[in-house]
């Protein structure tokens, strides 16, 4: 499951759910100006940022039965909304084999090209996980065991990198 | 085993929103060239993953292409 922030042009920003659990997989759709209470201001390495808080799961609820999660973190509220949840028929096996593709952050261009984009990129990704025995771990930042840069060289370079789980690229 | 989502980072509580985000998402319409660009990507990062080797690109091409096939009506 994908839980995005899709832009196109300068004025066209929305956050989206696509889910390759299910077979019609387009699913939240949120404009950002319906994202005021969600929306918030940082500040890292000196740079001004918008940031939106997301935390986006994929979870065994029961033999063969697993759930996909997405919430915001409710600036307003300062707890979590849960914006999206399926639940579905699954093995162990069907999760982990195969090609599962990757999980996190990425900013994926659909041109060869770009110059003069807004800032784009993460800030303090985090992972958790659940061992054999069905316990929670502890929430931490990506390490260099979990990630790998990828670069395309499509105009993007680094604002700033804290390896293994914050950037921000700039055109 | 547990069943529970794991707790909250950095905690705070959990509302559950989804009527909310729902209505807005059945009101905001739909980009389907973006969509399609969105799918096209996938493929492009399989092919050119480079820790992914020939064989396993072809069987994840052909589990993609299965998997984003539009739904029958």
């Amino acid at each position: 499951m994908e839980a995005f922030v899709s832009y196109q042009g300068q004025n066209d920003t929305r956050f989206k759910v696509f889910d390759w659990a299910r077979s019609d997989q387009w699913q939240t759709n949120i404009l950002f100006a319906n994202l005021t209470s969600y929306l918030r201001s940082t500040v890292a390495h000196g740079w001004g940022l918008q940031v939106l808080l997301v935390w986006n799961s994929s979870f065994e609820i029961g033999v063969n039965r697993w759930r996909n999660e997405v919430l915001l973190h409710n600036r307003v509220t300062n707890g979590w909304d849960l914006v999206y949840r399926y639940d579905y028929a699954s093995t162990t096996a069907e999760q982990t084999s195969g090609w599962p593709g990757s999980w996190g952050p990425i900013v994926e261009t659909f041109q060869n090209s770009y110059q003069n984009t807004r800032w784009l990129g993460f800030l303090n990704t985090m992972l958790i996980a659940r061992n054999a025995a069905g316990q929670w771990g502890n929430w931490g930042v990506l390490t260099a065991s979990q990630s790998t840069i990828r670069n395309h060289n499509q105009g993007f370079s680094p604002l700033f990198l804290d390896p293994n789980y914050s950037f921000v690229v700039r055109s | 085993m547990s069943k529970k989502r794991p707790p909250p980072p950095h905690g705070g509580k959990i509302v559950d929103r989804r009527a909310e985000f729902e209505r807005i998402t059945r009101r905001s319409p739909r980009n389907l060239q973006a969509e399609r660009a969105f799918i096209e990507s996938k493929m492009r990062l399989v092919r050119t993953d480079p820790n992914v080797s020939d064989e396993e690109k072809q069987r994840a091409l052909a589990d993609l292409e299965q998997k984003l096939r539009p739904p029958r009506r």
